[in-house]
């Protein structure tokens, strides 16, 4: 949900209309089933809010959701039970109870394969149940627990329905206030980084797997609480409650709200939950319902998603990218330390399945403040020595060194960007559900603490933040011809402003060498003269050194410093591009004929 | 101890075959296709009815036969269904909505059986009786060899398919680079399609044996089983044929003995309990991922 800045104030209207309704409710309403119904409703809405910080926000899947609920409502009715634990003291112990749980099963999970967290969660959702149904002595068993305290707040015990929907109601209101935070903080932005592009993210110095955990963490945080409201009101829990079917429902819930609206949200909670209420008959196509929903919805909005964007992208003026190049280097991409001033690539040896890639590669050139190209023939190991350099291929043998920052071999990929490593990937990856502008500011978190409670607790400030990183951002965007775009999403833009988009990202790293995968291809003649001016604008002064991959030899003629010839895995030869270029053997294998040379010089 | 230990290697058998097509079909498209169960469940209602219809007309070889032709037929008919119309449209989408769509689809297969049929357990009555042997002071019966030498056969079957033929050497293509692939003139749909056929196939054995070995077909019969059958896939290295088969016994031989000598409550929780801890110590599973 992106609120515009006029919108801000229609929207905070809206806000304050829904809420005074919803306070009016039990006045205009006297019929205590349907209070109480409603009083569901709010915690089914707010059970959706939580998960769809994990679905929507960070891409994940969470197929036991239900279970966090369960330990929320567990943990209440025990502790009550054995040691008259408040209302008031559980629900935020429940939440951190759910969340260090969530961090417990999500950890080993996610640090290996996010698309496992489904399989996880779907299993520990049927083992919580199997533990609540077996385990008698603790949780009751299949009579579960009865006889769970009402509330007391203060002086006041919470006892008739439209006293319970009122605590619902302010739970509600800060989970709205919570989730309107996150939807516009650097948090939610990392996190859509990750689940747009998760290579792309991890370069851009983001520890993906501590994200995804926070977003899972803070996801089950918001069903512990539910969990012990709803333990309160019906004052009993019992395994019957926490079945797969409620976990699909509330995912079922996220996927009609399509994302991030919290009005479609509310909608979407109404229809589900809502409609099997009303209509007893339909109750036992509820989950078949649910089931067809999940796949018809998903595949219909992908396709409209598609659509929109097939039209934007006809409507759109291609945006000129031959803008003369006023800007000066944007010094706020600094580093504060020196730049790279030698690579040193000693018998680096990379096999996929029995194929050499690189077949002991070692070079060792001075980089400082210049542009050294690797050129070779589609399959020299070009691409996979820089994935080696970045750490998102581990070496097999061998090592990288770029003095001063040591060894980048044996570290992890966000922690080489953080040393000041910064790549362009040869098929662009662009966080595609983004904006210029917020692209590159995920690259400017890099180098800013980013502020995880303020980002999720509404209330704490937030602007400053922001404008720090605003304004770091807005001089690279300056630099490179991007501010007139920087509103503009990025997957409508064409191919050379994509490129400079991802290259304004990893200068906002603050990188110390940069690596460019064929930055030229699909450029024309303009946009690759106009190239060709940034990069010596970045190198030049001893700024920023730039290792090169290229197929275009003009391009690389016209602009490199130093050459490297890769051939099947091996260094072929190095040295001045003129002189390197017109070497018999380098002209033999890559450009495979006098003529092809020629053509390269024109 | 010794029974345990057979009893283990049957339902390791039952659950490998499961987790054979998990790891197919994630090796080449990497979407956990929750539904696999569920084919096996639907794969035992379809050979269920076929014994229900001519059970009494036809000799009982004859029955069984068409039992397993028809349950193929269902499996492969609703797999290729959930492939065309649930992950397919799909393929260019984040990788969180096929996973949503295949869990809707196991979901629906769930449903309509037992709303269509009823939530009740079937009783399966095979047509053939199984001779019970005693050897070791061990008793095993002719299914339970059965379901050994299907779950051999089947291996060796997409061993040879992946080395010799066209298809198999496209799938690995498929698993290392789609674009790759493409590139070189793969056409990945019909690939997919022969990967889901195949996974289906499987998953049909697995309904029919399953539902032969506990005599019963209900509509939830699929669920644990899939669990358990990418837990397998997991611990065996996701996409490795051959550590699918491996840890598929090791799962079923430890599972029966935690039940015979711990606790049967816990069980499911025991494997669940493998689970994470794989993930934990080796992640990229016994024999490593895909081959």
């Amino acid at each position: 949900m992106r609120v515009l800045p006029g919108d801000r104030q229609t929207t905070a209207i809206t806000w304050l209309v829904a809420l005074l309704v919803a306070a009016l409710f039990p006045v205009i309403v006297s019929n205590p089933y349907t209070i109480h119904a409603t009083t569901l409703f709010l915690m089914y809405a707010v059970l959706a809010m939580g998960l769809s910080i994990v679905v929507s926000h960070a891409g994940l899947l969470d197929l036991g959701y239900v279970a966090f609920f369960a330990v929320g409502a567990y943990f209440y009715a025990i502790l009550n039970r054995s040691t008259g634990l408040s209302f008031a003291a559980a629900l935020p112990l429940a939440g951190v109870l759910a969340a260090g749980t969530g961090v417990l099963l999500g950890f080993p999970t996610l640090r290996v394969r996010g698309d496992y967290l489904a399989l996880v969660t779907l299993a520990f959702g049927e083992m919580v149940r199997q533990i609540l149904q077996n385990w008698t002595v603790v949780t009751g068993g299949p009579r579960g627990i009865s006889a769970v305290d009402a509330p007391h707040l203060a002086s006041l015990k919470v006892g008739a329905p439209w006293q319970y929907y009122y605590l619902a109601l302010v739970i509600t209101a800060v989970a709205v206030l919570a989730l309107r935070r996150i939807d516009d903080s650097p948090v939610a932005r990392v996190w859509g980084a990750i689940r747009d592009e998760e290579i792309a993210a991890r370069v851009c110095g983001i520890n993906s797997t501590r994200w995804l955990l926070l977003a899972f963490a803070v996801g089950a945080s918001f069903a512990g609480i539910v969990g012990v409201l709803f333990a309160a009101i019906q004052r009993f829990v019992s395994p019957e409650t926490f079945v797969l079917d409620e976990s699909i429902l509330v995912l079922a819930i996220v996927v009609l709200s399509g994302g991030r609206s919290l009005p479609r949200l509310f909608l979407a909670t109404a229809i589900l939950y809502g409609a099997p209420e009303v209509l007893r008959d339909i109750e036992q196509y509820r989950a078949l319902v649910f089931g067809l929903l999940l796949v018809v919805f998903t595949v219909v909005d992908h396709r409209l998603s598609r659509r929109k964007f097939s039209q934007a992208r006809g409507q759109q003026e291609t945006p000129s990218g031959g803008a003369e190049l006023t800007a000066a280097f944007p010094e706020v991409c600094r580093s504060a330390d020196p730049p790279v001033e030698r690579v040193i690539v000693s018998g680096v040896e990379k096999s996929f399945s029995g194929i050499r890639a690189l077949a002991s590669v070692s070079f060792d050139i001075p980089v400082g403040g210049r542009i050294v190209a690797l050129v070779g023939p589609n399959g020299a190991g070009k691409t996979t020595l820089f994935n080696c350099m970045t750490s998102l291929e581990r070496v097999d043998s061998g090592s990288i060194e770029l003095t001063p920052l040591g060894s980048v071999c044996d570290r992890p990929p966000y922690e080489v960007t953080r040393l000041g490593v910064a790549r362009s990937f040869q098929k662009v990856r662009l966080f595609d559900s983004m904006t210029v502008r917020e692209n590159v500011e995920v690259g400017a978190y890099c180098r800013l603490p980013i502020p995880v409670s303020a980002s999720l607790v509404p209330g704490l400030p937030l602007r400053s933040f922001q404008r720090t990183s605003g304004a770091f951002v807005d001089d690279i965007l300056v630099f490179l011809g991007l501010e007139p775009l920087k509103d503009c999403p990025v997957n409508t833009l064409p191919i050379g402003i994509r490129r400079k988009v991802e290259i304004a990202r990893a200068l906002a790293t603050r990188p110390r060498i940069l690596l460019l995968d064929e930055i030229a291809s699909g450029l024309n003649d303009g946009e690759k003269k106009e190239m060709s001016g940034v990069l010596e604008l970045i190198t030049s002064t001893g700024r920023i050194p730039i290792l090169l991959v290229e197929h275009d030899m003009k391009f690389v003629r016209g602009l490199a410093d130093h050459v490297v010839v890769l051939e099947s895995g091996r260094v072929l030869a190095e040295g001045a591009p003129d002189e390197v270029l017109e070497n018999p053997a380098v002209v033999e294998s890559y450009l495979g004929t006098r003529g092809g040379a020629d053509a390269g010089r024109e | 101890m010794l029974q345990q230990i057979w009893n283990g290697l049957t339902l390791g058998a039952l659950y490998g075959l499961i987790a054979i097509g998990y790891t197919l079909i994630f090796g080449i498209i990497q979407v956990i296709f929750f539904a696999q169960g569920e084919l096996s469940m639907l794969a035992a209602f379809a050979a269920l009815g076929v014994l229900m219809l001519l059970a009494a007309k036809l000799p009982a070889g004859a029955v069984l036969l068409l039992a397993v032709v028809a349950a193929a037929a269902v499996s492969v008919g609703s797999g290729l269904l959930a492939e065309r119309a649930a992950l397919r449209p799909l393929r260019s989408a984040p990788r969180v909505k096929p996973l949503i769509t295949s869990l809707g689809v196991s979901i629906v297969f769930q449903n309509l059986i037992m709303v269509g049929v009823g939530p009740q357990p079937f009783a399966f009555v095979t047509p053939v009786s199984f001779a019970n042997y005693s050897a070791l002071g061990v008793h095993f019966n002719s299914l339970e060899i059965v379901i050994l030498l299907v779950l051999a056969a089947v291996v060796v079957v997409i061993h040879i398919l992946l080395r010799r033929h066209r298809y198999g050497i496209a799938m690995k293509a498929i698993a290392q680079s789609r674009d790759g692939a493409r590139l070189m003139g793969i056409q990945i749909d019909r690939t997919v399609v022969v990967a889901f056929v195949l996974s289906s196939l499987t998953a049909a054995l697995a309904g029919v044996l399953m539902a032969l070995y506990y005599g019963i077909a209900k509509f939830d019969m699929g669920f644990m089983p899939g669990i358990k059958g990418f837990t397998i896939a997991i611990l065996g290295g996701i996409g490795n044929i051959y550590g699918a088969l491996l840890a598929a016994l090791l799962i079923g031989v430890s599972e029966s003995i935690f039940a015979g000598y711990v606790s049967s409550d816990y069980r499911d929780l025991f494997v669940f309990a493998v689970l994470v801890l794989t993930l934990i110590v080796r992640p990229q599973g016994l024999l490593g991922e895909g081959k």
